[in-house]
């Protein structure tokens, strides 16, 4: 009975330390993998045609989810605020708080997320079936080094397309909200606009972006390495799927999170 | 590897993009009015006190829009000086007219208000670059409680 309970314990203790040190593994080996094509001379002339594919691929597809997402989410916003700003009489404030919403918080996590569960999951899968088919394997035999050739253009290009289509999330929002509020509902043009012009300026344009770019640093990365080091087999690669969506979606919520307090917590 | 000519345009198509909806955010986060190109004419007003009127504030006779704030600063004599941009088909405004600023409600936005004066037939209506003779400044909440409360 004793012993019986002292093995569960010692299992438990085992599974904790497998855990911590897989941790620990994945953290140094994903930030070698970075190292590995961050600090060196970029060759342009070989990759940028990589990249440019990868550019279209990741973000000009991704074009159409983002731009239809931001249209509806930038209209709900914009009728929820105008029932509860009417009670105070004050509908005309409706310009700043939809562009504060988008401009501030909305832009960059709702297209990062969008990003993550489309373009993120499809670098992956790709890296993955490549590792599974040997395709990487390969072209490190024909002493082309895969890292660089396959895995760098896929993650600049990743890296620079979502704050381009946090732009564009941002513009069509704010028109989804003009629509509501100005075309709909009538509230005044001019005190619309001046009211965003007040509240909303140059500073949270650069804010979002900055956000932006983290954000899809680390979706990059994460996508990059969960491919890379994925297992070799059919339910490998799905693992490698699932794990990316998830642990993008939680490390852009919580970086979220950590920057807003730096940025306007105080 | 070769790229088709068809992704080399997409993907330019796809930064253009980016850089309207750049320059969409950045002129409605920094410019008051869009796409407004009417024929105005602006005539100025000095009051002791504009509360919180802002640019594009909206300019009304008996509540309908005529026009816009364009420009609030301080002429010599330190006093708050408003300048509006008035629609072209409105230009038969009374010299002795009166102008107010209003609030939406108790906690909406400032507006002006015209209160139309005396035409007397002799044609004296306000044009391009004159000024309000008669002013009514903001009525600020806090300066009547304050009165009310001291005055008992």
């Amino acid at each position: 009975m004793l012993n019986a309970i002292i093995n569960q314990i010692t299992k438990l203790g085992e599974k904790v330390i497998n855990f911590v040190y897989a941790f620990i593994k994945n953290i140094g080996e994903s930030f070698l993998l970075l190292i590995n094509f961050i600090l060196r001379k970029p060759e342009l002339s070989k990759t940028l045609n990589i990249g440019l594919l990868q550019l279209y691929h990741l973000g000009f597809k991704s074009l159409l989810i983002i731009c239809l997402s931001a249209l509806f989410i930038g209209v709900v916003i914009a009728i929820q605020g105008y029932q509860l700003l009417t009670i105070f009489n004050s509908s005309s404030a409706l310009g700043s708080m939809v562009s504060v919403a988008i401009v501030r918080e909305l832009a960059p996590v709702v297209s990062a997320l969008l990003y993550a569960g489309r373009s993120g999951s499809a670098l992956t899968a790709e890296i993955a079936l490549m590792k599974s088919t040997e395709q990487l394997s390969s072209l490190d035999m024909m002493s082309i080094n895969s890292i660089h050739r396959v895995i760098g253009p896929r993650f600049w290009a990743s890296f620079f397309s979502l704050p381009l289509l946090n732009f564009i999330f941002i513009a069509v929002s704010i028109y989804g909200g003009v629509l509501v509020g100005i075309t709909w509902k009538g509230i005044d043009s001019g005190s619309f606009y001046s009211n965003i012009a007040a509240t909303v300026g140059l500073t949270d344009l650069l804010n979002s972006t900055l956000k932006s770019f983290i954000f899809s640093f680390f979706i990059a990365w994460i996508a990059v390495y969960r491919g890379y080091s994925s297992m070799p087999t059919a339910s490998g690669i799905s693992k490698a799927t699932t794990l990316t969506v998830v642990q993008s979606s939680i490390s852009i919520l919580l970086i979220d999170l950590l920057l807003t307090i730096y940025l306007y917590g105080s | 590897m070769r790229i088709s000519a068809k992704i080399y345009f997409v993907t330019g198509l796809f930064v253009v993009l980016v850089l309207i909806s750049i320059s969409y955010t950045s002129t409605i986060l920094g410019i008051n009015k869009v796409g407004e190109n009417k024929q105005t004419y602006t005539l100025s007003a000095t009051f002791n006190n504009i509360g919180s009127l802002k640019d594009g504030a909206s300019v009304r006779i008996g509540g309908v829009q005529i026009g816009r704030v364009s420009k609030i600063s301080l002429n010599n004599e330190y006093q708050p000086e408003v300048f509006i941009k008035i629609a072209k088909q409105y230009d038969k405004i009374p010299s002795s007219s009166i102008i107010s600023i209003k609030t939406n409600g108790i906690l909406g936005d400032k507006y002006l208000d015209i209160q139309l004066g005396f035409d007397d037939g002799s044609g004296d209506f306000l044009v391009n670059g004159s000024q309000f003779t008669t002013t009514n400044g903001a009525i600020i909440l806090e300066d009547l409680i304050g009165k009310f409360l001291y005055s008992q």
